[in-house]
């Protein structure tokens, strides 16, 4: 378990450097696929690195929100270099708030942007659930089945290892799909469809339960509703497409 | 031509719900079953060491209390950085028991007392001088911060300074 990279006298922890990593290199596979789509390479950079920053200063203002009654004795703290002062809700919505911006004012199609990052976001996930292993998180449950790793003393569910070796058999899945798909959009919804799928059956071997409403876990309700959803949406299309 | 997707969809879905009850979690399911290990819902590994202020520290003793345990050293800046904010949190609930303890790693005893009285800090140190526990904790960068409940259980790690909103937000996790 490597939770800290040492790096001359530094000591780098790998999960952050993982999502670095994880950023520049979809931001990259993105810019590379856009222009055989009809878009400029440098959209995609700007569109991330704006939503990056819109990102960092969103999460940075949401948690002050949240912990109001900390920074209005130390407002300072609002400009602190600790990444763990950070609500990553609010750095969605504000990075998301900035790309819609930023898509309108550049009068880019939303669904084929979406389409052009779909598949690498799943290699930028895979290399994020890499670096989670190497770092000891995302613990699974205990078990016997032959796969299991050990760790702290369990032998458990390798679950950030097995997420990462789905997410890429995905992401080669969607991009041989890519080949037949139809309309601007279609492989977004198809990323979507197979990720929340791969969450349904993965949550439940995960140590860690998250919120939990009555034993039921929130995150895998919601992969499972979101894969319902994409997968009648796509249905849905498919039949329309039948019918002309 | 045939749609693939509505077949795709009932059979995950169908599936899916089966997976559902599969991971429902057991109500009270004991965390305490698992092994000793410095990992999120294992139990603490329980140590016994000299302290800087009185004689000896056995974590095992202070189960029912939450404890901040902070790994630090004197040579450690950012560790120096978040001093101030460890010693007001030890101010504002040892009171009501919430233990905030340091662990110095590596180094004397008149070293870690030199530092703790030019920076005015008076929370409870323990001196892992052949840095055992640390190796116990796998604390391999400093500073490092296990949040401990009230039942031995460790329920959050934090690598690196915590700022004051920081630790007000990793507190919840053992002291809500």
């Amino acid at each position: 378990m490597y939770p800290a990279l040492p790096v001359g006298p530094l000591r780098l922890q790998t999960y952050g450097l993982g999502l670095l990593l994880a950023f520049f290199f979809t931001t990259w596979l993105a810019a590379r696929r856009a222009p055989r789509r009809g878009v400029q390479a440098d959209h995609l950079y700007n569109l991330s690195f704006n939503g990056l920053l819109a990102g960092l200063v969103g999460a940075r203002l949401a948690h002050g929100v949240a912990y109001f009654s900390v920074y209005r004795h130390d407002p300072l703290q609002l400009l602190s270099l600790s990444p763990g002062a950070l609500l990553p809700a609010g750095g969605v919505v504000a990075a998301l708030v900035v790309a819609a911006w930023y898509t309108r004012r550049q009068r880019l199609s939303l669904p084929v942007l979406l389409d052009i990052v779909a598949p690498a976001m799943l290699i930028g996930l895979a290399v994020v659930n890499v670096t989670a292993w190497l770092a000891g998180r995302d613990l699974g449950l205990a078990t016997t089945w032959p796969w299991g790793m050990s760790l702290f003393g369990v032998r458990r569910h390798p679950v950030a290892l097995l997420n990462a070796a789905l997410l890429l058999l995905l992401a080669a899945t969607v991009l041989r799909y890519e080949r037949q798909k139809k309309y601007p959009g279609e492989l977004a919804w198809v990323t979507l469809f197979g990720y929340a799928a791969v969450q349904v059956f993965l949550t439940g071997l995960r140590a860690e339960n998250g919120p939990v409403i009555e034993g039921w876990r929130v995150a895998q309700l919601v992969a499972w509703a979101v894969m319902v959803t994409c997968g009648m949406v796509l249905s849905r299309h498919a039949d329309r497409a039948n019918r002309l | 031509m045939k749609n693939p997707w509505k077949p795709l969809t009932l059979l995950l879905a169908l599936s899916g719900l089966l997976a559902l009850s599969w991971g429902r979690v057991p109500v009270d399911a004991p965390a305490s079953a698992l092994p000793p290990a410095p990992a999120v819902g294992h139990p603490a590994p329980d140590f016994t060491l000299p302290m800087l202020q009185s004689d000896a520290l056995t974590l095992a003793d202070l189960r029912g209390q939450p404890v901040v345990l902070n790994f630090w050293a004197s040579w450690c800046g950012p560790c120096r950085a978040e001093m101030p904010e460890l010693q007001r949190l030890h101010e504002r609930l040892a009171a009501s028991g919430v233990a905030v303890v340091g662990v110095n790693q590596g180094e004397s005893a008149s070293t870690a007392a030199t530092y703790f009285q030019t920076l005015g800090l008076d929370f409870p140190v323990a001196l892992d001088e052949r840095t055992g526990v640390s190796q116990l904790y796998l604390v391999n960068s400093l500073p490092t911060t296990f949040f401990i409940d009230r039942d031995g259980i460790v329920r959050n790690v934090f690598i690196g300074p915590m700022t004051d909103a920081v630790l007000t937000q990793t507190l919840r996790s053992i002291y809500p």
